[in-house]
């Protein structure tokens, strides 16, 4: 059992305040949803977890089974257990999946190589069941991808890695209905006792794949609502106006950046 | 793989495949067909000069190792020829330690030749050539120079095609990577001379900056002087993506290794070009070892 702690977190970007006072506690075997309107700051809150060199602390704790995550460089983070699946993946030219990922499983096994053997045949398996083509490993790093594919690809690496915690930001944007029941269907089979998930979207559909165990709703850089799935079904009829009205808070609703 | 060993402008063993050796010349005799690379090493030799002569409709594999930890002032003057209708796959290795290396290799490719050479650079401080010149009609070269420089290393690379002959082709794609306070200056030149009709030439170089206090230069020239060509160049410096480091770490790789890996992946074009197993993988083994 494992503990993700975030307390008054207070993000800024280039000296403008987006997170202003976050506090969350999530365990293993819950998904937490986070929704709300586009640029209340829940993909910063992704980033400045795992560590976005951009993204600057200015306030707050996060610690993971009680170990500071903020005093550490992002892949010590990975490597404690956790994971950010990206809303935009990078293209890496000239990196094959399996070189990226055989490398990536050796850091977490703190340096011992998984043997060939056992690497292939799991990640076979991993492939196929998000549907990825054949020559998946012999691609490069999301280089020439779909939307899909990018995503997908995400969620291999999630299966291959295995962490603590994930924070999926934004999995199922653009994804079509076939993609979307994929990636649901595969990170609702990894939920157990042993993995934690906090699950970023503004569209209700992923939820109907992944029942979220709390689902939160973040206004202008904190949390303002937290409750159980009665939520989704309100944003899903109302959208956000009622928070406005419910709560009396203000709000504009930006683009994303 | 055959090994050659010259020290002090002498080879004591005896040379395979009807190899010989005269007045600092190696002579491949003609027809000469060898799976098995050739691995020539000039030993700690800080003054050499050496000339390699391919026969004609030979198909050689030849690795030329220059190694020395000698700081003095080194000079190496090398020459290869490659005769009618011949075939070489190289792989020039170039790590001397010298604090002023001068380093002249030739090469000559006679009518329906065909040369594929690959230069690796990984000295301290070095002006370099690679001087390739088309003298035979439908010969063709093709370079691929890689030089990386770290710490307190200079090294300036010229590599030069001249095309004297019509219907020749000659390509080259040559990469820079500095790091630390490393430099390099890359140069690429590529003349047609007069009258060379249907004549092909392509260049592309690229420079990887790998710290802030690096420098890269790169300089391609195309010199033409015939109208009935095909030509192309381009040039590129950047850094690496800080954006694709972050997602390597965010998986659990340390900076050094996501940049190894984005540094490897940047080579990939040129290293899966080597169909050579031994020199794909001496040449992967030589640049690591300055990343």
């Amino acid at each position: 059992m494992s503990e993700l702690a975030i307390k008054n977190l207070h993000v800024s970007i280039e000296d403008k305040e987006i997170l202003k006072g976050v506090d969350l506690i999530v365990k293993s075997g819950e998904v937490h949803a986070i929704m709300g309107p586009n640029g209340t700051g829940k993909s910063t809150l992704a980033s400045a977890l795992m560590g976005h060199p951009n993204y600057v602390v200015t306030e707050g704790e996060v610690s993971l089974d009680g170990k500071d995550l903020l005093e550490m460089e992002v892949d010590e983070r990975a490597r404690e257990g956790l994971f950010l699946a990206m809303q935009y993946p990078s293209e890496v030219p000239g990196v094959t999946n399996s070189d990226f990922m055989r490398s990536a499983l050796k850091a977490k096994n703190e340096g011992q190589q998984v043997p060939l053997f056992e690497f292939i045949g799991k990640y076979e398996k991993a492939a196929k069941e998000l549907k990825m083509r054949e020559d998946l490993p012999h691609r490069y790093l999301n280089e020439g991808f779909s939307g899909g594919e990018k995503k997908r690809n995400e969620i291999l690496q999630l299966k291959m890695l295995n962490p603590k915690f994930a924070v999926l930001d934004e999995i199922d944007s653009g994804l079509d209905i076939d993609a979307l029941r994929i990636v649901g269907e595969n990170v609702n089979g990894m939920v157990n006792d042993n993995f934690g998930c906090i699950l970023i979207t503004h569209y209700q559909r992923i939820l109907d794949y992944i029942k979220p165990t709390y689902v939160h709703i973040m206004i202008d850089g904190k949390i303002v609502l937290t409750g159980g799935q009665e939520l989704i079904e309100k944003i899903d009829t109302n959208g956000y106006e009622w928070v406005r009205e419910e709560l009396g808070i203000d709000f504009v609703e930006t683009e994303q950046e | 793989m055959h090994q050659i060993v010259i020290k002090n402008h002498n080879i004591n063993d005896s040379l395979p495949l009807g190899i010989t050796f005269e007045d600092q010349k190696l002579i491949i005799p003609n027809n000469t067909v060898s799976v098995d690379p050739i691995k020539i090493t000039i030993k700690d030799d800080n003054n050499e000069s050496l000339e390699i002569v391919v026969g004609q409709s030979s198909d050689v594999t030849i690795i030329l190792e220059i190694a020395s930890e000698e700081l003095e002032k080194n000079t190496y003057d090398l020459n290869l020829v490659a005769k009618q209708n011949s075939r070489v796959k190289y792989l020039l290795v170039c790590d001397l330690a010298s604090k002023d290396a001068q380093l002249h290799h030739y090469f000559t490719a006679e009518r329906d030749s065909n040369l594929d050479l690959i230069g690796g650079f990984v000295s301290n401080v070095i002006n370099a050539k690679m001087n390739a010149k088309l003298i035979g009609e439908g010969s063709n070269v093709s370079i691929r120079a890689v030089a990386i420089s770290s710490t307190n290393n200079n090294q300036t690379i010229d590599i030069e095609l001249v095309h004297a002959a019509k219907n020749s082709t000659g390509m080259m794609h040559n990469i820079a990577i500095a790091n630390d306070n490393g430099k390099v200056v890359l140069n690429g030149v590529e003349k047609i001379l007069k009258g060379m009709k249907n004549a092909n030439a392509y260049q592309s170089l690229k420079g990887i900056i790998g710290s802030d206090k690096a420098v890269i230069e790169v300089n391609p020239i195309l010199l033409i002087d015939e109208y009935d060509v095909k030509a192309g160049h381009g040039a590129t410096i950047g850094k690496l993506d800080q954006n694709s480091v972050y997602y390597l770490m965010s998986r659990g790789l340390e900076r050094k290794e996501a940049e190894k890996l984005m540094i490897n992946g940047f080579l990939n074009p040129i290293i899966k070009e080597i169909a050579d197993e031994t020199l794909k993988e001496r040449f992967v083994s030589l640049v690591n070892q300055r990343l």
